[in-house]
């Protein structure tokens, strides 16, 4: 499937080449650049004897050839009407008048008679062959004017529809000889206004004439002239430049063969990234979205171009290749890539945060150096790579705006849209429920303010907890600024509804709205009139510096006289020329013709005369500066603005870069996202529960109930909600059994065993543990992780053997083998049940076998015995009845070897001590369902799935247990719940499998989907299968003991594990790899370690508490605790995190690592320490605080956050 | 028999690439003779006969384009070996799409300099050198890259050196000892693709296997 290549990817790739390959299919067949286009000589040069040009003194173009092969000179008429006659005619009248002049002024061009007698027949060129749309119908001139539109002035006058008629021709432009959107016919004309037409009459010639041209403008003064009060003769004036103009040789493969080449590059480039994307799983939005960021990334620098009306000089097919290979697609894989592969489980905000805050720096770091490359090339002083560097570097900003603010939501909302698909995630999210959304930080208060030992609030907070990994300042008003005002947003918006608002406006109101190119370009036509041309040289000289190689700037400056400064809007494309002649059947390409400055001409419709003039003088005044404060240097100061603003946010933020860009991504994100709720703790007391006489040791819950042990080996089992005592394990006791069967077994069992010279041995070993015992004690009143120490002590092997503590006080009558080794027993209750019933065949080899001289029993010799041997003897101790087992454990009174672990499942606890025995007793009841005396080495862990027992012990051995329940006087039941609570529910426990797992002691088990994966002393991890046992995995790494271990199911199958090297690990259980080896933040062993499904708290014995975010390997904050001593973690929600610390408990964020509230607890006496703390679901806790527990729930109030 | 057979399976590979860089190096050849014929900036002696004319070479310097090849070779095997040698391995994490990018900007400063109108020679030989050096920056920063590049450009403007002075071909309007300027930057930053390009060849083919973690 991976290797499948995805349609998305095709897309992709058309899209973009077919994009990318456009300005090569639209190929002109003419192309040359600006500077080698055009080139403007003086017209004093010209020898009027060779009819060519002087080449003396000038630095010419390479195909200047002195001679054009022909000239073109226009003739632009601008016709006024003036307020009252706006008003008094229609446009329709307007237009047709105007185009009225078009038949007088060619009229009177072609009948023109100059005082040699030439006419313009005898210059101009001829068009060949058929007569053509262009030729004048009297001497097949080729003269472009709007008459060309009509056959003959009849038919113009009996049209009625002349606008029409313009715009829909296909060359319009040509005919009009201005552009249509100069020329003012199409545009809406407010009645009372000035109203301006222009057009021109394009003659071409083949020779020049300058005195016959000369009298010819003269001629045409007379009409078109007088009206105007100017004095200066400008317009009429002889040209005095002209502009050639070259059209190269399309020279075929030679010149496409470069620009081949770079698209072959391109098409391989884009080929190659989009090869990469495989890991991608991406869908058609996608895809899509990545289409849409580049095309618009390459389409946006236009757009802006033209808003901003600068014409580019550059050819777009030359330069895109090189675009799009200067922006790069590699930003967004990047994106992608590192979004895509972070922990899916968390929320997408999270992750995409994750993701782009990873690769943020080195994004940021191309863009940035892109920028100043770019502006750097700017600075060479050539118009093409000043103007490709503008153009690229408006492109790479627009490609980094619309990677950010498009291509990123756009990925957010697909992987939104695919968790949702995902039912997994729903579950972690039903369970996380409550702590969904933020948690408020409060002030701090204590439940008990008047005992607390400590003065104020402040002094209690603050030098006990040193924070080091704070959140810099600036990054925290940015944040909080944005975050809580969401002023960004609300900009954005009112933005946004403004624009819309005028959209509506220029939709519904077309004339209101401000027509801001039409009047720009109408009054720019004029400026050159009214403005000296020194100012019109300064202004171009100022765009000159700038560099903007504007087309119509460099006119500018080459048109020094005003005529042709009059033209730049009016002035047709080079293009024009070649096309109206190819239209004529002539092809320019090689050739260059000869553009002379065009003479305006004028006529006003006034009521008034005399007044227009000045009216339109200080309209044009006025609409001049924005002309100037519009053109080129704009775009300029847009990117420059835009550039200084980026470096100002990566100077400000150059240290918090990382950050900064989540920052705005989460804010960017939680725009999107429903309102958030936000949860408040509530105050509420603490339950208080009393009865241990001792320091509690271990404790367990199972949601309601709480089971706690101290160190006397008292067990208390209590009633989370109320704070009731459920029961106290009768541990010392013996049990009143019913009394007729019991009697007659019991009678039975004594005559059975007691000739067996058991009890001297029994003696031994009893005397034997009683000197181990208070070393013993004092063992297992330190931390339950330091049982390796203990079990490799020099009193290990006598510590094994030992029993209980007070054989003596037992009643003898009721010892029966207890006292005994344990694996001795199964062997001679087989021989005795093969005596008594006389059933089954026992090997005589095992008897032998089974004890060793020393009395050490046989199992319990670690790695010698295969562990098929004991499975048999523990065959044959499951092959006893039921009850018999039943009857036996409940004589087998000897429950006060000291606790070492507890567990707390369902309705039963189970107990495993330091003697190896496992202990499980219902909780109803109060009675000992069963005892397991299998193996004599500690229990150190205890892990329990269904009715399997997994237990831990001291030398590395695993023993996996089963429980079999049954009702004593009824049928058996698998379940623990009993219909009558009075009953003692019976149970039998066998052994299913025992591995030697370890090499050295096991520290912890925990039981995750079809795996068991336990932690040891002897640096591994190992994973086993619930199935059949085995090992699935062995996971090496730690360089010490593995101390602590934690599994999260909610996205994956990944465990942490804290170990005394120092260290924590992330691994994937799914292929047994370490993903993560966090080693710089602790630099004692670890000894508490907690995790959710997003965040690891550890501890480690120096008192450094550090918060992880391990998927991603991160250490988010890092808290050293001075005087406090953290004494156990319970981390209850995804938010929320609490410690216990001397004499009170220190409720955390976890998110900002702030301490939240601090909770005193003891009501005299606030020395003692918070020793354990047991998480009972989401809102309680229970802490142990000395020999008392406290529960203390953290009941959350959610209110929607403004 | 097995030792042919091992030496074949190992030279293969290295033929491959061979190959691979000659042809690189004669289409370069190509299209920097296009783009300097489009300028007008070399005059070959025009005896238009055959269509290598069109590429702006002669029948009589058809030579030119397997000499090219064989310098594009030579440049091409010399960056991995010497990255083998010198145990330096570039510092930029090198895949095709980077020598992709490397390609199109080296085609795109031979365009721009056979293209644009500089106001004075000097001006666009620093550009051009200017731009050799951020493609330097950009694509390898090893300083056996620099080294070797630099050298090829050095032989490679002798080289032509050579053959003008033998009056093989001269240029329209020289402006250093009878060569254009810029040209030394345009071999050098030529040599550094062909480079790179062989490097990833070598990459590519999974030779040096050993040395690569």
């Amino acid at each position: 499937m991976q290797n499948m290549p995805n349609p998305a990817h095709f897309l992709l790739l058309i899209a973009s080449r077919s994009h990318g390959c456009s300005p090569l299919l639209n190929r002109q067949t003419v192309s040359a650049n600006e500077q080698e286009r055009t080139f403007t000589t003086n017209l004093s040069l010209y020898k009027e004897k060779e009819g060519t040009f002087s080449k003396d003194g000038v630095k010419y173009p390479k195909w200047f050839t002195g001679k054009p092969v022909l000239y073109i000179q226009r003739y632009i008429m601008e016709i006024y009407y003036d307020d009252v006659k706006s008003k008094l005619w229609t446009e329709e009248e307007m237009n047709k008048k105007t185009l009225l002049h078009s038949f007088y002024l060619v009229d009177n061009i072609t009948n023109f008679k100059s005082l040699s007698g030439k006419k313009i027949g005898n210059f101009c060129f001829k068009a060949k062959g058929h007569k053509t749309l262009f030729s004048s119908s009297i001497n097949d001139c080729i003269i472009a004017a709007p008459t060309n539109f009509w056959p003959n002035l009849s038919s113009f006058n009996s049209d009625k529809n002349v606008i029409e008629r313009i715009i829909e021709h296909s060359n319009a432009d040509l005919l009009i000889g201005v552009p249509v959107l100069a020329s003012g016919f199409q545009q809406q004309t407010v009645p009372g206004n000035y109203v301006k037409r222009i057009f021109s009459v394009s003659v071409v010639m083949s020779s020049f004439e300058n005195r016959f041209l000369k009298e010819l403008h003269e001629y045409l003064g007379k009409f078109y002239y007088r009206d105007f009060n100017v004095s200066h003769n400008f317009g009429l004036a002889s040209s005095t430049h002209i502009q050639h103009i070259y059209y190269s040789e399309a020279s075929g493969i030679l010149e496409l063969l470069p620009l081949l080449l770079t698209h072959v590059i391109v098409f391989l480039y884009i080929a190659f990234s989009v090869a990469k994307i495989e890991m991608v799983r991406s869908k058609w939005a996608l895809a899509f979205s990545a289409v849409c960021t580049i095309f618009a990334a390459l389409t946006m620098p236009l757009g802006i171009s033209t808003y901003l009306q600068l014409d580019s000089t550059l050819q777009n097919r030359e330069i895109y290749p090189y675009i799009i290979i200067i922006i790069g697609l590699e930003n967004i894989l990047i994106i992608t890539k590192s979004v895509v592969s972070t922990p899916m489980d968390l929320e997408v905000r999270e992750r995409i945060a994750e993701g782009l805050s990873k690769e943020g720096w080195s994004i940021w770091k191309t863009f940035f150096f892109e920028v100043i490359t770019l502006l750097a090339g700017y600075f060479i002083n050539v118009p093409a790579i000043q103007e490709f560097c503008v153009f690229a570097s408006v492109a790479v900003i627009s490609e980094y705006f619309l990677q950010m603010f498009f291509f990123v939501p756009v990925l957010a909302i697909e992987i939104r849209r695919i968790e949702l698909t995902d039912l997994n995630k729903q579950n972690i999210r039903k369970e996380d429920a409550l702590s969904e959304g933020e948690v408020e930080e409060q002030p701090i208060k204590s439940i008990d303010e008047t005992f607390q030992s400590k003065g104020s609030d402040e002094n209690f907070m603050s030098p006990s907890f040193t924070r080091q990994a704070k959140m810099p300042k600036r990054l925290a008003f940015a944040f909080s600024f944005w975050a809580r005002t969401r002023i960004v947003q609300r900009v954005l918006l009112l933005c946004m509804i403004g624009y819309i608002l005028y959209v509506i406006t220029y939709i519904v109101f077309p004339s209101m709205a401000p027509n801001g190119s039409g009047n720009v370009q109408r009054v720019s036509v004029e400026s050159p009139h009214f403005f000296s041309n020194m100012e019109v040289e300064s202004e171009s000289r100022l765009l000159w510096k700038i560099g903007l190689k504007i087309q119509r700037s460099v006119r500018n400056i080459v048109a020094t006289e005003s005529s042709e400064a009059s033209s730049t809007t009016s002035q047709l494309p080079w293009e024009a020329w070649y096309r109206l002649l190819s239209l004529n059947n002539y092809h320019l390409a090689g050739m260059h013709i000869g553009l002379l400055s065009p003479v305006v001409l004028k006529r006003e419709y006034s009521s008034k005369p005399g007044r227009m003039s000045v009216d339109v003088m200080n309209l044009t005044k006025q609409e001049d500066i924005s002309v100037i404060s519009i053109d080129g240097v704009y775009l300029v100061f847009a990117v420059l603005i835009l550039f200084i603003i980026i470096c100002y946010t990566l100077t400000v933020l150059m240290k918090y870069l990382l950050p900064t860009t989540r920052d705005i991504l989460l804010w960017f994100i939680r725009m999107c996202q429903p309102p958030q709720y936000r949860t408040t703790i509530a105050d509420n007391a603490p339950i208080i529960l009393r009865g241990h006489g001792q320091d509690i040791e271990c404790l367990d819950s199972n949601g309601s109930t709480l089971v706690t042990s101290c160190l006397e080996g008292k067990v208390i089992a209590w009633n989370v909600i109320t704070g009731e005592q459920y029961c106290i394990l009768r541990r010392n006791e013996i049990l009143p059994l019913p009394r007729p069967r019991m009697d007659r077994l019991r009678n039975h069992y004594d005559d059975s065993l007691l000739g067996m010279p058991v009890r001297g041995n029994a003696r031994m070993y009893g005397y034997m543990q009683g000197e181990i015992a208070p070393a013993h004690l004092g063992m297992t009143g330190s931390q339950s992780t330091y049982f390796g120490d203990v079990a490799r002590s020099p009193v290990s092997p006598m510590y094994k053997t030992h029993r209980r503590s007070r054989s003596d006080e037992v009643n003898s009558r009721t010892i029966v083998e207890s006292t005994f080794a344990t694996s001795m027993r199964p062997v001679s209750v087989a021989q005795r049940l093969e005596e008594n019933f006389g059933k089954g065949t026992i090997r005589q080899r095992r008897s032998d076998l089974s004890v060793l001289p020393d009395g050490q029993p046989l199992s319990s010799v670690d790695g010698y015995v295969s562990s098929k041997n004991i499975l048999k003897e523990h065959e044959s101790y499951n092959k006893r009845s039921l009850a018999e087992n039943y009857f036996q454990n409940l004589y087998d009174s000897s429950s006060n070897a000291a606790i070492w672990c507890l567990l707390c499942h369902d309705n039963i606890i189970i107990i495993g001590c330091c003697d190896g025995s496992v202990e499980v007793w219902d909780i109803q009841s109060n009675y000992r369902l069963c005892c397991y005396r299998g193996c004599s080495s500690g229990v150190t862990c205890l892990s329990a799935i269904k009715n399997r027992i997994f237990v831990g012990r001291s030398y590395g051995r695993i023993d996996i247990l089963q429980i079999s329940t049954f009702k004593p006087y009824g049928g058996s039941s698998n379940n623990y719940g009993n219909d009558n609570p009075q009953l003692p529910q019976l149970a039998s426990i066998n052994l299913l499998c025992t591995k030697k797992w370890h090499h050295e002691t096991l520290n912890t088990i925990k039981i995750a989907k079809e795996f068991a994966i336990t932690a040891s002393q002897d640096k591994t991890i190992k994973v086993m299968r619930l199935s059949d046992y085995g090992c699935t995995y062995t996971l090496h790494g730690h360089s010490d003991s593995v101390s602590c271990l934690n599994v999260d199911l909610s996205a994956g199958f990944f465990c942490v594990s804290g170990s005394a090297d120092c260290s924590l690990r992330v691994w994937d259980l799914s292929n047994g790899s370490c993903v993560h080896h966090l080693s710089e933040e602790h630099t004692t062993a670890i000894t508490v370690l907690e995790c959710n499904h997003k965040y690891a708290v550890s501890i480690s014995i120096d008192n450094v508490l550090c918060i992880w975010k391990y998927r991603a390997g991160v250490c988010i904050h890092r808290i050293v605790q001075s005087n406090n001593i953290i004494g156990g973690i319970a981390l209850l929600s995804s938010a929320l995190m609490v410690t216990g610390s001397q004499g009170c408990i220190v409720v955390w964020n976890v998110r900002s690592g702030r301490v939240m509230r601090t909770i005193t607890l003891g009501e005299y006496d606030c020395s003692n320490f918070v020793s354990h703390m047991q998480k009972i679901d989401n809102t309680t806790v229970a802490c142990s605080y000395g020999n008392e527990m406290y529960i203390i729930s953290f009941s959350s109030v959610v209110e929607k956050k403004d | 028999m097995t030792n042919v057979k091992s030496l074949r399976s190992a030279l293969v590979p290295w033929l491959r690439i061979v190959i691979a860089l000659f042809f690189i190096g004669v289409i370069f050849a190509l299209v920097l003779n296009v783009l300097q014929v489009q300028r007008n900036v070399a005059a070959f002696s025009r005896d238009v006969l055959s269509g290598l004319a069109l590429f702006g070479l002669s029948m009589s310097t058809w030579w030119m384009l397997p000499s090219y090849g064989t310098g594009a070779v030579l440049i091409g095997l010399a960056f991995p070996c010497a990255d083998h040698h010198l145990g330096e391995s570039p510092k930029i994490k090198n895949e095709w799409t980077s020598i992709m990018r490397c390609t199109a900007l080296w085609i795109g400063i031979n365009h721009a300099a056979a293209t644009l109108n500089f106001s004075t020679p000097a001006q666009l030989t620093f550009w051009v050198s200017a731009m050799s050096l951020c493609l330097w920056w950009l694509y390898d920063r090893t300083r056996t890259g620099l080294f070797l590049a630099m050298l090829s450009a050095v032989v490679a403007t002798g080289f032509n050196q050579i053959l003008v002075s033998n009056g093989v071909f001269s240029y329209n309007e020289p402006d250093l000892l009878s060569v254009k300027s810029w040209l030394p930057s345009i071999y050098f930053s030529g040599g550094l693709t062909i480079g790179n390009i062989g490097r990833q060849l070598v990459v590519y083919e999974d030779l040096y296997k050993p040395h690569q973690d």
